[in-house]
């Protein structure tokens, strides 16, 4: 590709984006927020900032996802101003979830089990996709924000505590119960129940 | 003494975010030799994070109970066009 080619694939005018990308970022931004209000105006907060920065796109993204990183971002900034707002986490609440999953012994109450479908292969990763969506939905949000920060926008766990005004300590906890109840409903709701063939 | 699971569990959560000590390695990787449930549970989370980190848009684009409403989308248009 040519220095023009390249050129010419820059953005699309702004006025296309709403129709083109507003439903796809508005559902990443409800199931990051719970709340439809908010994530509408993250939408439009991250229309409003792309249009700003339009000189910014450096061409080594596609267009949905260069809106899509200025998305997590406005969400995480979102996180940090909410987090004075948030009632302050008891973590030795959440201390008992352990024994949903180990024996007194700290035993696996129910191993986990070897999974039928291969969710590596292409086929069956939108399955997984949908799935885990349901599962992190019954996650409790704050649980499920530290785990996402963590998992999706790869923030380290330094960052996290500070967003969210969290220990340490109670990170560590609202992520591994993150991990043993998302692996538990995955596993539940579709890798070895349900119909597989 | 061995670690239990639970402790195996924690400890490699922990390794995602931090260096462990000598002792918590060599107890972790003792554990994960002998017991099977423990190592496939490790590789099953392993998998569910490169997967996450993959496509994270995949999560919600197939949620379509959520639409951005008419009135939100044209007063997006109607500020960008300013």
């Amino acid at each position: 590709m040519t220095a023009l080619d390249m050129k010419s694939v820059g953005l699309s005018p702004p006025e296309t984006w709403v129709d083109r990308y507003g439903n796809i970022l508005f559902r990443y931004a409800v199931l990051r927020l719970r709340d439809k209000t908010v994530a509408e105006d993250m939408v439009q907060e991250t229309f409003l900032g792309a249009l700003r920065n339009q000189d910014a796109y450096n061409h080594q993204s596609s267009e949905q996802n260069w809106l899509f990183g200025i998305l997590k971002h406005k969400i995480i900034d979102y996180f940090r101003k909410a987090k004075r707002e948030q009632p302050v986490d008891n973590p030795d609440a959440d201390i008992n979830y352990n024994n949903t999953f180990f024996n007194d012994k700290g035993m696996w109450v129910k191993g986990p089990a070897e999974w039928k479908q291969n969710p590596g292969s292409l086929a069956e990763q939108s399955e997984f996709y949908r799935i885990f969506s349901q599962c992190l939905k019954k996650l409790p949000k704050r649980i499920a924000d530290a785990f996402m920060l963590r998992e999706i926008d790869g923030l380290k766990g330094a960052e996290i505590c500070q967003v969210l005004g969290i220990s340490a300590n109670n990170y560590w906890i609202m992520l591994h119960r993150a991990r043993l109840q998302l692996r538990a409903c995955l596993e539940e709701n579709w890798l070895t129940g349900g119909p597989s063939s | 003494m061995m670690i239990s699971c639970q402790e195996a569990s924690r400890l490699a959560m922990l390794r995602s975010e931090q260096p462990l000590k000598w002792s918590e390695k060599l107890a972790l990787a003792f554990h994960l030799m002998l017991c099977g449930h423990c190592r496939r549970a490790n590789k099953q989370l392993n998998l569910i994070r490169q997967l996450l980190h993959l496509k994270p848009l995949d999560l919600s684009a197939q949620d379509e109970n959520y639409h951005l409403s008419l009135e939100k989308k044209e007063e997006i248009k109607r500020k960008l066009a300013c």
